[in-house]
């Protein structure tokens, strides 16, 4: 456990606000105020701000120390390989042995035939690469045509200028896209199907979609559907069984790829290391991932794409012009070797099939608390649906801020969980307890009842 | 070398999981799968060595980045502590950690007065594509959302995302890719080397500036958000502007209201003298300064966007009540990342290595100059360690060789053959070793540049492509 906080708290606090400007972030609030954490040391499940104060880190950074904080070995691990080799150029014909291994190791793990790598440092990365990459592909195949994407409503998919015109059309607020490439259809959000209408109407409506939105565009146009398992920072919506089997399917009969976003679901958060495959049944042509695949301890992510694909694009005389300083990072590299390692020693994807499920019971068992509209999520990705009204569904308004006002109450309590509109968003580390997953429980429920005592107080809810 | 030991390498093994699992950027498919990959394995000083223990001057510094050299144990120390301490954690919204505060502030310290803001990312095409994205908003919120368009240069090179491949104007990386429609428009590179026979260099600024504007014009200056430059080219070919393009070109831009852009992806952090060259060099001050690369001596992925306060003003005026600036990377901010930063500048700073390139630079210049009496040298340019020779088969006439030659590829073959390592760019070979390169370890390099080219030549020769 760290001793040594000797950080100059408002010091930092003035130089961050004078000088970062914070991703996803109210920047006149910043301006004014100043960040209210500076997140300093970190072992286990736990971070520390630089103040000392403890806190289960229930995000897990972001969706990603997946094995935790605080690894020795993972340290080494990076120290190692700097003291060898830092960096070095992967471009055209050189490489370095962390990255020719770490390619190899990842091509054991995915299904099928995904079996040639391509790194980047982030999920944005990954998938802009992808789509850059299904485009090149269609243009080798003679089918320049072939260039639209459809996405979802709700998706998330990243923050380049290509990976946020994937994303909820909600996020673009005031920043501009790319025009006419993509197409975003209704996303499997069960909680919120039209009444009266059961879970399978409701996929089979959600499958049609996609069916409809090709036809409508052409085949011909229609290059890849991209989809995350489970969607995240879109609000954690876990499909109707059979949806993505469902829109494979579809996809394969108008020769669409799918492409499957693991940035979240890989790297044991669902309890296998890809999910795809694994829970839902899924052959994707390609997946996307980042976050877990170095616990985030380093930037990295990869697009691992078929067979089919690679044959296409390393056809002899071909060139590929794509890539980035960055990919196949000796360092990075290293680190996600070391992270698979630990995972498997640790079989901390056995740990998830067996706790997850303890989560998962652990925080339905909140749905008593009549703020609470529906939990939801799978393994160590889950999410609190706050609403005004049960049986309506209808939210509370947006400046009640009701998914903040739960974020604060349980920081107060020693437990950081995320806040997204009238959502909570919980993506621990990988190596919680059933211990710490009472306390999450518990936690979470004193929060909630304290912020239904204020709504009321302040007249803001009735129930 | 003491202390490197190779024998853990299973070179073979390694080779083929390469090949077979790694997609590497730039390949060429044509030779792949029969050569595959040459594998550096260790590092040292301005040293690189392959898993065989073959020793190489590394003349391209990893990739225009290893600016402080290999092997540098505090860099490991910085990474560790800090990974010890904290080895992540999300900066979104209202969090942050000491690191990222702490590398923000030097930042603004070190780029041009205005230049106070800094946003993260893990690579130069993500801190490209965040300066335009960044600029659409900021005109968004001025209530002109017209003013979108940016103009890039031929031969200029921002990037491999979408968005930065759009903005990049090296016309052969973009075979067999798309880029995004209607986004950018092309002005001339201020290539000296290949200007009008008889058109003095003053002439041919002048020329240059006008064109600009004129595109300006052209387009409606209420569509042109930005133009975007690198103060040096460089995957375009080490392409030095005529004196006073920069400043011309910003004062143009000044009087249409388009922003400017420097793009120092290759050029900051000391690779021609100074920490930012826009300034110091180019008496340029730009609204954007984009950094990766040297930020962190390559040790670790990580990018800077750095904004005047004149943006910031705007984009920090929020579109409603609590609305967000919804733009963003998981890794913005990464903490072992900005730990690795801060460590590189202390040590560029206590070591005084821009005062080295300063003194050191004009002496890798020079004795890259005595080339020019090989007969296919027909340029050598560049800045400090910012090098380039352009093989010509013909100097009169600057006629190249066919691109089938593989004129650069042969000279790298044949210095890599000699223990070093100069990247072929068509017919270029490009340099930008490692800033703590020192005069004995030049003239080693240029020794071997020079037997490497009149190798190349000789063989030219003997296989009847060039006639001498």
């Amino acid at each position: 456990m760290p001793t040594n906080f000797d950080y100059a708290t408002e010091d930092l606090r003035e130089m961050d606000r004078e000088h970062l400007i914070h991703p996803f972030a109210d920047l006149a609030a910043l301006k004014e105020e100043g960040v209210d954490t500076i997140i300093a040391e970190g072992d286990g499940v736990y971070v520390y701000d630089s103040e000392g104060n403890q806190f289960i880190d229930g995000i897990g950074g972001l969706w990603c120390v997946n094995i935790g904080y605080g690894r020795e070995e993972m340290v080494q691990a990076i120290a190692d390989q700097v003291r060898r080799i830092p960096f070095y150029s992967s471009f055209v014909n050189l490489t370095n042995p962390p990255a020719a291994e770490l390619a190899a190791k990842i091509a054991e793990q995915t299904p099928g035939n995904l079996n040639r790598v391509f790194f980047g440092t982030g999920g944005s990365v990954a998938n802009d690469t992808a789509i850059r990459m299904v485009h090149h592909y269609n243009n080798r195949r003679g089918k320049p045509n072939k260039k639209h994407i459809i996405s979802r409503e709700h998706a998330y998919h990243g923050s380049t200028y290509l990976a946020m015109t994937l994303t909820n059309p909600v996020f673009h607020a005031d920043f501009d896209v790319v025009s006419d490439i993509v197409h975003h259809i209704p996303a499997p959000y069960t909680y919120r199907r039209p009444d009266g209408m059961t879970v399978e109407e409701f996929r089979d409506a959600k499958v049609q979609d996609l069916e409809e939105k090709i036809v409508e565009l052409g085949p011909e146009n229609v290059a890849a559907f991209i989809a995350e398992p489970i969607m995240g920072a879109g609000g954690n919506i876990v499909p109707p069984d059979g949806y993505h089997k469902m829109t494979r399917d579809i996809c394969t009969k108008y020769d669409v790829l799918y492409i499957s976003d693991e940035v979240v679901t890989a790297f044991g958060r669902l309890g296998h290391i890809f999910a795809s495959k694994d829970v839902f049944d899924v052959q994707p042509d390609i997946i996307t991932s980042a976050k877990g695949i170095s616990s985030g301890y380093q930037p990295l992510s990869a697009t691992m794409v078929s067979d089919e694909i690679f044959d296409v694009i390393s056809a002899p005389g071909s060139h590929f012009f794509h890539g980035f300083t960055y990919s196949a990072h000796p360092v990075a590299c290293a680190a996600g070797l070391k992270n698979l390692e630990i995972m498997e020693r640790e079989d901390i994807c056995g740990h998830i099939r067996k706790v997850g499920p303890i989560f998962e019971q652990t925080l339905h068992d909140l749905s008593d608390l009549e703020l609470i509209g529906n939990v939801r999520g799978k393994g160590f990705m889950m999410c609190i649906e706050s609403v005004a009204n049960r049986e309506t569904k209808e939210l509370l308004p947006d400046e009640v801020d009701a998914g903040g006002r739960i974020a604060k109450a349980c920081q107060k309590r020693g437990l950081i969980v995320r806040p997204l509109g009238h959502l909570n968003i919980l993506s621990p580390p990988l190596t919680l307890t059933e211990q710490h997953i009472a306390t999450v429980g518990e936690t979470l429920r004193e929060s909630v009842t304290e912020v239904m005592d204020d709504l009321t107080r302040e007249g803001v809810w009735k129930h | 070398m003491e202390g490197k030991n190779f024998s853990g390498y299973d070179t073979q093994d390694i080779w083929e999981k390469d090949r077979d699992h790694y997609i590497h950027p730039w390949t060429n498919y044509a030779t792949f799968e029969d050569e595959g990959s040459d594998i550096m394995a260790e590092s040292d000083g301005v040293y690189v060595y392959n898993s065989e223990g073959d020793k190489f001057i590394d003349g391209i510094g990893g990739l225009w980045c290893v600016n402080i050299g290999y092997g540098r144990d505090e860099m490991a120390q910085a990474m560790a502590d800090q990974a010890r301490r904290i080895c992540y954690y999300s900066t979104f919204t209202h969090m942050t950690t000491p690191p990222a505060a702490l590398l923000a502030a030097k930042l603004a310290e070190l780029a041009p007065a205005p230049l106070n803001h800094v946003f993260y990312g893990t690579g130069g095409s993500m801190a490209n594509d965040t300066a335009v994205r960044i600029i659409h908003y900021y005109f968004n919120r001025l209530g002109k959302p017209n003013k979108k368009k940016i103009i890039s240069r031929v031969d200029g090179y921002h990037g491999s995302t979408y968005l930065a491949m759009t903005l990049t104007g090296v016309e052969f990386d973009h075979n067999g890719f798309d880029l995004a429609p209607g986004l950018v428009e092309r002005v001339s590179a201020p290539y000296c080397y290949r200007r009008p026979d008889g058109m003095t260099l003053d002439e041919y600024c002048d020329q240059l500036v006008q064109e600009l504007e004129d595109k300006i014009v052209e387009m409606g200056p209420e569509n042109i958000a930005a133009f975007i430059a690198e103060p040096i080219m460089g995957a375009g070919g080490v392409i030095v502007p005529p004196p006073g393009y920069h400043q011309r070109t910003a004062e143009v831009c000044r009087k249409y209201e388009v922003l400017y852009i420097s793009d120092e992806v290759v050029t900051g952090f000391g690779r021609v003298g100074h920490f930012f060259a826009s300034e110091p060099v180019f008496g340029l001050v730009p609204d954007i300064i984009t950094s990766a690369k040297g930020i962190t001596s390559g040790y670790l992925p990580l990018s800077a966007t750095m904004l005047s306060d004149q943006i910031y003003d705007v984009i920090s005026v929020p579109q409603s009540e609590g609305g967000l600036f919804t733009h963003g990377f998981t890794y913005s901010g990464h903490p072992v990342v900005c730990a690795t930063a801060l460590k590189n500048t202390e040590i560029m700073e206590r070591e005084k290595i821009c005062e080295h390139v300063q003194e050191v630079g004009p002496y890798f210049e020079e004795q890259l100059n005595s080339l020019r009496n090989l007969a296919i040298v027909g340029d050598v340019r560049g800045k400090c360690f910012m090098m380039c020779v352009e093989n010509v088969a013909d100097k009169e006439t600057k006629a190249l060789f066919e691109p089938d030659v593989a004129i650069g590829e042969r000279i790298s073959k044949h210095a890599q053959k000699r223990g070093l390592i100069v990247r072929p760019i068509g017919h270029l070979n490009v340099m930008s070793p490692p800033l703590i390169l020192n005069k004995g370890q030049i003239d080693t390099f240029v020794d071997i540049l020079r037997e490497s080219i009149s190798a190349t030549q000789d063989d030219l020769v003997r296989e009847g492509l060039w006639n001498g």
